[in-house]
């Protein structure tokens, strides 16, 4: 099995605990939930983006966007900001984009969808229909930041980011690009997702029947070793694609629900603070763990995570390694750059 | 670097079911491209389309209507029992492709409240029943090019010894609609690379392929069908609709093929090209190729089959490749039917006609999709 190293060299984060990596990992420390009613039922507990204003993170005019394109193109721009570059290294041929998605664009096929059912095949709209597309959100971000080189999106259900981010550094592994935006995006999903209700305070990602829904977005900023020393760039931390965890002082779980809990190792389960966001969670989980390593903070566990179980205070703590889980057996593992 | 083979053929198409009736048809000139039995035309600007063919199906699949998730079952099913592996006890990754996943699923279910799960695009690749890490790649129409050059990086990385490539797609009046209005399907016929040329024909279908290391399938006993030089896949990062007229996006996914393969140009012996047959498409192919290939893509034989099968979507790219693999086992190329008269602008060795004998060791097959999406891979004779 091979072991590949790439390094981040910047984090966009939108999600419903924070705009930005910084205000991300700030909440997600010191444990802030950004579940709440939904606006659309206020019956149903979800992870909702409030105040979140995409003209602020656009870098080009736009005449529609999908809520997901719309997540997309603001984590690319957090990510860039973050990276410190307003425009991405050259050449255009050497960049790419992977995003993950388990709907895509839903609300817009939703959309489309129901008018030709409803009136037909003559009503048919280009502009919702260009904007249906899984690989919509992907496109767009390349447009806008002229990514020429390798390109995907990943629609693997809720596994989608993290596969988003495999794929990712196998193409950087294989030679196909210097470096990558990679990562996951989701709306919420518009005709429901599971009905959980309740109060946020008490909700227990390892023990609640029924999870609430989650959208937003992050996107990493993946480089061969050699692209980010060639231009200079500081690492925030690398990340290992491997079949092991050995090693690990954390694992973080990309979505609640899943039965991977450790006695030995701290297991936390961010998305007990934002729901799950399905294809974007483990991109999102994969933020949460830089932040966690950078940070040197565990943060807080309600319910139950294992070695710390129901711990909800967050726990200062250096680490090596924090790794999330990838379907079939593979592990992407932080550790500091 | 571990070389990778590809062990298993399975294919469902306007063509028919299965691998030998395809190839059979295929090198016959057959047309699949019929007006549609299964979805109303009314409002669309073509009746005509790939639809797999209905008896043939129910013979097939007596229990199940044509479907997504059918098709990708069948299809798997062939190319697992051809590389002499199960299915149902999978040993390796799987990587689907699909423009349009469940969609079709999801229209004639809505509003239904359990629809929703339909509109998952990893859904109907459910119905293949392979274990294992599953990989979905959505790239519109060029995914099931994609979906074999990851796999055989797969392979080639270490991630896995086995490799299966799955890329399915099913007609409806959700993609219909869209495609129609957009102004892509004609409403005369897919004449590629034809001065006459007016717009693409739509199809469905599926394809599989094993993807295997080399040293993997020798000791197993598996027959190396041909083997995967390389590939490339980007975005010209310029329009989600609109064309890019100079063929850039093309030209570097087939250098970086040639890159990955560590081949010059001129070892290309066949092109299998994309070819919807739209006015912008085929010449930006046909430039893209001669800018790669320079002189020597004047004379090598370039293939366009979509006459016959129908642009079957994120299932094309697949298809086309277990098209590349069977000419070069058989040493023989496929015609691109309904081509008369071809444009001064897409000055290549057309295979008009009648398929012909030719003599070449790598094959090319380039596929394109909305969003700006382009991929290339290479194939080599086993």
């Amino acid at each position: 099995m091979a072991r590949i190293e790439v390094v981040v060299t910047g984090l966009g984060v939108v999600s419903p605990i924070g705009l930005g990596y910084a205000e991300f990992a700030e909440s997600l420390a010191y444990g802030v939930t950004g579940l709440g009613p939904w606006s659309g039922d206020p019956e149903r507990l979800v992870g909702e983006l409030h105040g979140f204003e995409v003209n602020d993170w656009l870098i080009a005019e736009k005449t529609y966007l999908d809520r997901a394109s719309e997540l997309a193109l603001a984590a690319t721009r957090l990510c860039c900001l973050d990276a410190g570059l307003e425009a991405l290294p050259m050449p255009e041929e050497r960049r790419g984009v992977v995003l993950g998605s388990a709907y895509g664009c839903a609300a817009t096929m939703a959309a489309y969808g129901g008018r030709v059912k409803q009136r037909g095949t003559r009503f048919a709209t280009p502009v919702l229909f260009s904007h249906a597309f899984a690989n919509t959100p992907a496109s767009l971000v390349a447009i806008d930041y002229r990514l020429k080189g390798y390109h995907a999106t990943v629609t693997s259900g809720a596994a989608s980011g993290e596969l988003a981010l495999v794929t990712a550094i196998g193409a950087l592994a294989a030679g196909h690009a210097d470096l990558i935006l990679a990562g996951g995006v989701e709306g919420l999903v518009p005709q429901g997702g599971p009905a959980c209700s309740g109060d946020p305070d008490n909700y227990d990602p390892f023990d609640a029947a029924v999870h609430p829904s989650g959208e937003g977005a992050a996107v990493l900023l993946l480089e061969t070793p050699a692209s980010a020393a060639a231009r200079e760039a500081a690492p925030r931390c690398r990340l290992t694609l491997s079949d092991s965890a050995a090693g690990a002082d954390l694992v973080v779980l990309p979505r609640a629900g899943s039965s991977l809990v450790s006695d030995t190792v701290p297991v936390c389960a961010p998305s007990g603070l934002y729901g799950d966001a399905l294809g974007a969670s483990g991109a999102l989980a994969m933020a949460a763990s830089v932040a966690a390593i950078t940070q040197a903070v565990v943060p807080p566990v309600r319910g139950g995570g294992g070695a710390l179980a129901d711990r909800r205070e967050p726990m200062a703590q250096a680490m090596q390694a924090v790794a999330v889980a990838a379907p079939g057996g593979l592990w992407l593992t932080v550790t500091p750059a | 670097m571990r070389r990778v083979v590809v062990t298993g053929l399975g294919q469902v198409s306007a063509l028919g079911v299965g691998c030998d009736r395809f190839w059979r048809r295929l090198i016959a000139g057959e047309s699949g491209l019929r007006a549609m039995e299964r979805l109303p035309a009314a409002g669309l600007r073509n009746a005509l389309a790939g639809e797999v063919p209905a008896g043939e199906w129910a013979q097939q699949e007596p229990s199940a209507l044509p479907s997504a998730r059918g098709f990708a079952a069948c299809a798997a099913a062939e190319a697992a029992a051809t590389a002499g592996l199960s299915l149902t006890a999978w040993p390796g990754a799987v990587v689907y492709a699909t423009n349009f996943g469940g969609q079709h699923e999801w229209f004639e279910r809505t509003p239904a409240p359990d629809s929703l799960s339909a509109l998952d695009f990893h859904a109907p690749a459910t119905a293949v029943g392979a274990p294992g890490m599953a990989v979905t790649l959505s790239n519109a129409c060029s995914s099931g090019t994609h979906a074999l050059g990851h796999a055989a990086d797969l392979v080639r990385l270490g991630f896995s010894d086995v490799a299966l490539v799955c890329g399915f797609d099913e007609l409806g009046l959700f993609c219909l609609s869209g495609l129609s209005i957009l102004h892509t399907i004609t409403t005369d016929t897919i004449r590629p690379f034809d001065r006459k040329r007016s717009g693409t024909v739509f199809g469905e279908g599926a394809a599989a392929l094993v993807v295997e290391e080399a040293d993997h399938a020798r000791a197993r006993g598996a027959e190396p069908l041909a083997e995967v030089l390389g590939y490339g896949v980007n975005n010209n990062a310029f329009h989600m609709t609109a064309p890019d007229h100079g063929g850039e996006g093309m030209v570097q996914v087939i250098r970086r093929a040639l890159q990955q393969a560590e081949l010059p140009p001129d070892r290309v012996g066949h092109v299998n090209a994309h070819a919807t047959g739209t006015e912008y498409h085929d010449p930006a192919e046909a430039a893209a190729l001669l800018t790669v290939l320079g002189d020597h893509g004047r004379h090598i034989p370039v293939s366009a089959i979509k006459g016959a099968t129908g642009h079957a979507m994120g299932a094309a790219g697949a298809i086309e490749a277990v098209a590349c693999v069977l000419a070069l086992r058989q040493q023989v190329v496929p015609p691109t039917l309904n081509l008369d008269e071809p444009d001064p602008g897409c000055a290549l060795d057309h295979v008009m006609g009648t398929a012909r004998d030719a003599h070449f060791e790598v094959a090319l097959s380039v596929s394109a999709g909305l969003g700006g999406n382009n991929a290339a891979v290479l194939l080599g004779r086993a």
